[in-house]
């Protein structure tokens, strides 16, 4: 069935968002001048810009017709699937994000080869290109089946075309401050989309229901018993039964989004400290994915109070109920919104995928192997150049994709494959001392083969699955992922005691057990976190002499500040802090880390000129000082 | 009603969460006497509560 619902206000729009969305990346960009700035924004950004910009990469292109499906035909129960990530929290907050953020890895296979060995590495850069790539085209095209229904004036190659051309030049000259921005405002507008969405069908309901009912009673009665409740049944429906969803997406995509996702890593790298970063994620986890999991599938629960009280025409499926509910309920103008909404749920998963493609292909690729000992310069205009190489590959991938269907199902193949291997090897590397580079190559290589011959042979899961009384085939690909952990996992520590670990001095700061190191070597000295002193305003000055300090992991400049106020920050030498315009609003776009140096007048801060131009800091105005190590 | 999945979602979930808590606040791990790691391991366990309250008055209401 098609749908002719586009208005000329709706294009009006559709292509104003598409504007603005260039210009908002193009104008965030401009500053991006190393491949620091390009990857990881100078790691600079505030938890709640890190939040927002985090939502648009959960709520994929497909995720307001895939979850409204959901939500029509099981009610409020498709939430689960973004409820359930809270128990990954301890892992991510207390392992893994300190881990990569004071180690200072750039992705996911230089952790690899730090924490195991290099031949692990190359298999990992491989796995995740292709994956990677391969996921671009398929959003892309996803985007385009999605999009073409609605306004069929243009292909689904001419869409994905269209997207692709405003998400690669925003991502390949914008780097990662780009694309967290424009995720931002992504975000926002996806998350207002479902409530508006949600708001007007209430309208809707109140309207065509007896005067007596208001919009929110007519919702609640108008659902089944059973599309009110927080889970499907345990094993039944087949196609969506909670244990199934349980293990398939907390130990399966959620796993792999925390644990394995280059875009993921990459914008928590992006905040000042990894008390920002964990305060982000309790944020996302707690607040930010209850209101998607609502904003995504809302259209599907109205659409069946719709049904209920008779007021769905008889066209209506699962399958099209988003787009049906939001023709009853819209006016031309709000569906061209709705309609941006969706690209930009698109926009905001490929541009991160763009930006990551392009950090393996230069740091785990260019830099280490093709042109090794050139200037960041280079690698920056290399990074752009990736950065469109890799919108360009995703695209061409979209006809391969119309046309074969096994290459798209093949690609979900491997997603698959690759997916529980990876999992396996990043939480024993951050777990398990004894976990070894051969134990982890050994995992990655036959953890992948188990998972091809699961596909060829389903019934090697049937036994799993029957342990929960699903029937043989119903239920195995819902508990593929729990297997496959299984069986990695088995591997992984019979390798283990099989391959010599790694000595424990090579270890500091990759796993767990060695935070205290990890904190030293990243800044270089005995870290000051014992106390948490006061957030303070200082007069910012400038001085021309060039004063640094190479003592970390990087360069920071000297920060003067005197004793009276380093003793409110519960600062000492040496210490790092971080500097930021006093207007919170701004996220950190305008601030700096620097190293505490004692002396100078109370109230004032001093550093050198060439380091506040970097941080676009405005000097003679107050900046706000704390502590962060 | 929900109780069984609620009980499979936090019976399972909720060991994954207490060993990986466990495993990641040993000694040489996060501190207990660093503000910020106390502050995340009382972040993590209220959140842990506050799901399962939630999940708790859904199911009521929904009955």
């Amino acid at each position: 069935m098609q749908f002719q619902h586009g208005t000329p206000l709706d294009y009006i729009v559709l292509i104003g968002y598409f504007v603005a969305i260039l210009g908002f990346g193009s104008y965030f960009g401009r500053h991006t001048k190393s491949t620091k700035e390009f990857f990881f924004s100078g790691q600079r950004f505030s938890w709640w810009l890190i939040s927002l910009s985090c939502v648009s990469m959960v709520v994929g292109s497909y995720s307001f017709i895939k979850y409204s499906a959901v939500g029509f035909s099981y009610g409020l129960s498709s939430t689960q699937s973004y409820l359930n990530d809270w128990f990954l929290a301890p892992l991510f907050i207390l392992g893994w994000l300190p881990i990569i953020y004071f180690s200072r890895v750039t992705s996911i296979p230089e952790y690899f080869e730090r924490r195991f060995d290099r031949p692990t590495r190359i298999m990992a850069v491989i796995f995740i290109l292709i994956y990677m790539i391969g996921s671009i085209g398929i959003n892309l095209y996803t985007m385009g089946v999605a999009l073409y229904p609605i306004i069929p004036n243009f292909s689904v190659f001419q869409w994905a075309v269209i997207i692709a051309a405003v998400t690669g030049v925003y991502c390949a000259f914008g780097g990662q401050t780009a694309v967290i921005m424009t995720d931002v405002v992504q975000s926002v507008m996806l998350l207002l989309a479902g409530f508006v969405l949600i708001f007007l069908g209430l309208h809707f309901l109140g309207n065509t229901t007896p005067p007596e009912m208001s919009g929110w009673t007519s919702f609640w009665q108008g659902l089944p018993q059973t599309h009110k409740l927080p889970f499907s049944g345990l094993v039944e429906p087949a196609e969506f039964p909670m244990a199934g969803i349980f293990w398939q997406d907390l130990f399966g995509s959620s796993m792999l989004f925390y644990f394995a996702n280059q875009g993921l890593i990459m914008r928590y790298l992006a905040t000042k400290s990894v008390a920002e970063g964990r305060r982000s994620i309790v944020f996302t986890i707690i607040v930010l994915m209850p209101m998607a999991a609502v904003s995504v599938a809302g259209a599907g629960w109205v659409g069946k109070c719709m049904e209920t009280f008779g007021a769905l025409p008889d066209e209506a499926t699962a399958k099209n109920i988003f787009i049906h509910v939001t023709e009853m309920v819209t006016v031309p103008g709000v569906f061209g919104f709705i309609l941006a909404a969706l690209v930009a749920a698109l926009m905001s998963t490929i541009d991160a995928l763009i930006n990551a493609v392009a950090a393996i292909a230069i740091n785990d690729v260019y830099r280490p192997f093709v042109a090794k000992g050139r200037s960041d310069r280079h690698y920056l205009r290399m990074a752009q150049w990736f950065s469109l190489g890799a919108t360009f590959l995703g695209l061409l991938m979209v006809p391969v994709y119309m046309q074969f269907s096994s290459i798209y199902q093949a690609h979900a193949a491997f997603t698959a494959a690759i997916s529980p291997p990876i999992i396996c090897c990043v939480i024993l590397g951050i777990l398990w001392k004894r976990f070894s580079g051969k134990a982890a190559f050994h995992t990655l290589l036959l953890g992948g083969g188990v998972t091809i011959a699961s596909l060829i042979w389903p019934q090697m899961i049937e036994p799993l699955a029957a342990t929960h009384g699903m029937d043989p085939g119903a239920g195995i690909d819902y508990f593929r992922a729990f297997f496959l952990l299984i069986c990695c996992a088995a591997i992984a520590v019979a390798a283990s005691f099989y391959f010599t670990p790694k000595p424990e001095s090579e270890l500091q700061g990759l796993w767990v057990g060695s935070m205290a190191a990890a904190k030293r070597m990243f800044k270089g000295r005995e870290p000051n976190d014992a106390e948490t002193g006061e957030k303070i305003r200082l007069e910012l000055v400038s001085i021309a002499e060039r004063r640094e300090d190479a003592t970390g992991a990087v360069v920071t400049p000297f920060a003067e500040i005197s004793a009276k106020d380093a003793e409110r920050l519960k600062g000492r030498e040496g210490d790092l802090i971080y500097l930021a315009d006093q207007r919170w609003y701004l996220g950190g776009l305008r601030s700096l880390h620097a190293t505490l140096t004692i002396g100078g007048e109370e109230g004032k801060v001093r550093v050198s000129a060439e380091f506040i131009e970097s941080g676009r800091l405005r000097v003679g105005e107050p900046v706000v000082v704390e502590k962060i190590l | 009603m929900n109780w069984v999945q609620l009980a499979y979602q936090y019976g399972i979930g909720g060991a994954f969460f207490l060993i990986t808590l466990f495993l990641c606040t040993r000694p040489g791990t996060a501190d207990w006497n660093t503000p910020s790691d106390r502050r995340s391991i009382v972040w993590l366990i209220a959140g842990l509560v506050g799901y399962f309250i939630m999940h708790v008055i859904w199911i009521l209401l929904a009955s």
